[in-house]
């Protein structure tokens, strides 16, 4: 049972609502873009840093977060993976934020409704934690707006308790999973800088 | 009874390269949760809280964790499933 006020739940209906008209609107882009072809021409007029694909819209800088590249040092298979992931997704991330939307008046919600709201939540906090350009460092980014930071801060809040339910409804682990994964083959630590060549924070 | 047979066998180099896994790397950002990290790598590759917890502590203080490898197809499944959950998830072949 959901115990939240009426604000907040107005606030959870909201957030989501609003990102996911921006992701309507690269999805509609993108159906555009491939019936014309005239997406042709290599530019990156957002700003993402990411490259530019045709055939599909480039995503704003506030949205980079939800579309991550799997490969940085190879244009080429990422062109491809875009090609094939981006509309998948777009409409996973959309699907989860349409229920956190719908279902943020709900008294009682399903497995499955609490799973999309962990989704909904996370991608809310990664758009407003790229927005307010959240550090590791913990120091208050610079000249931030008051009211998106506390939005952040409840959802994320609101997110640790929904992981620490959903944690206790897992399935057993799987047997040899954890004897699977090869020995970190770079060595320790990583070479100080991320896959976007920022800095690393410093280790504890 | 069998007579022996001349296999070809292709240079160990190509075997190497044939066999090379790809590797799926979590890398650390300063947005996603500590607990959510965890219980989204239990739910995805079945490892246990401890196991997940340690990979997660790679990503934070590390920079990055490996945390599935296997074939280019199967890469790119998990890089997919841990992008779906907001993760910053690239692929690299081994070695490379």
């Amino acid at each position: 049972v959901l115990r939240l006020s009426a604000p907040e739940r107005a606030l959870l209906a909201n957030l989501p609502k609003e990102i996911d008209e921006v992701l309507a609107a690269l999805g509609s882009a993108g159906d555009h873009d491939v019936d014309d072809g005239q997406s042709t021409e290599p530019s990156d007029p957002a700003g993402s840093g990411f490259p530019a694909i045709a055939g599909v819209p480039a995503v704003p800088p506030s949205l980079k977060r939800l579309f991550p590249p799997a490969y940085t040092r190879d244009d080429e298979a990422e062109r491809a993976y875009v090609g094939a992931a981006r509309s998948e997704l777009l409409d996973h991330h959309r699907q989860a934020l349409q229920t956190l939307s719908d279902t943020a008046t709900a008294k009682v919600l399903d497995a499955e409704q609490l799973q999309q709201w962990m989704t909904a939540l996370n991608d809310v906090r990664l758009v407003l934690g790229t927005v307010l350009d959240v550090r590791e460092d913990g120091e208050p980014p610079p000249g931030q707006l008051p009211q998106q930071l506390i939005y952040y801060h409840y959802l994320s809040g609101l997110q640790v308790e929904l992981v620490d339910f959903l944690s206790g409804w897992l399935p057993l682990p799987t047997p040899g999973a954890d004897d699977l994964i090869p020995d970190d083959p770079w060595g320790e630590p990583l070479g100080g800088l991320r896959w976007d060549g920022t800095p690393l924070p410093e280790g504890p | 009874l069998t007579a022996p047979v001349e296999v070809e066998r292709p240079a160990t180099e190509q075997v190497l390269e044939a066999d090379l896994p790809w590797l799926v790397i979590v890398w650390n950002d300063p947005i996603n949760l500590m607990a959510y990290v965890t219980f989204v790598f239990q739910k995805l590759f079945g490892f246990s809280k401890s196991k997940a917890h340690k990979l997660m502590l790679d990503v934070h203080f590390k920079g990055r964790a490996v945390v599935s490898s296997g074939s280019r197809e199967r890469a790119e499944m998990d890089v997919t499933r841990l992008h779906q959950h907001g993760l910053w998830a690239t692929m690299e072949r081994s070695g490379t």
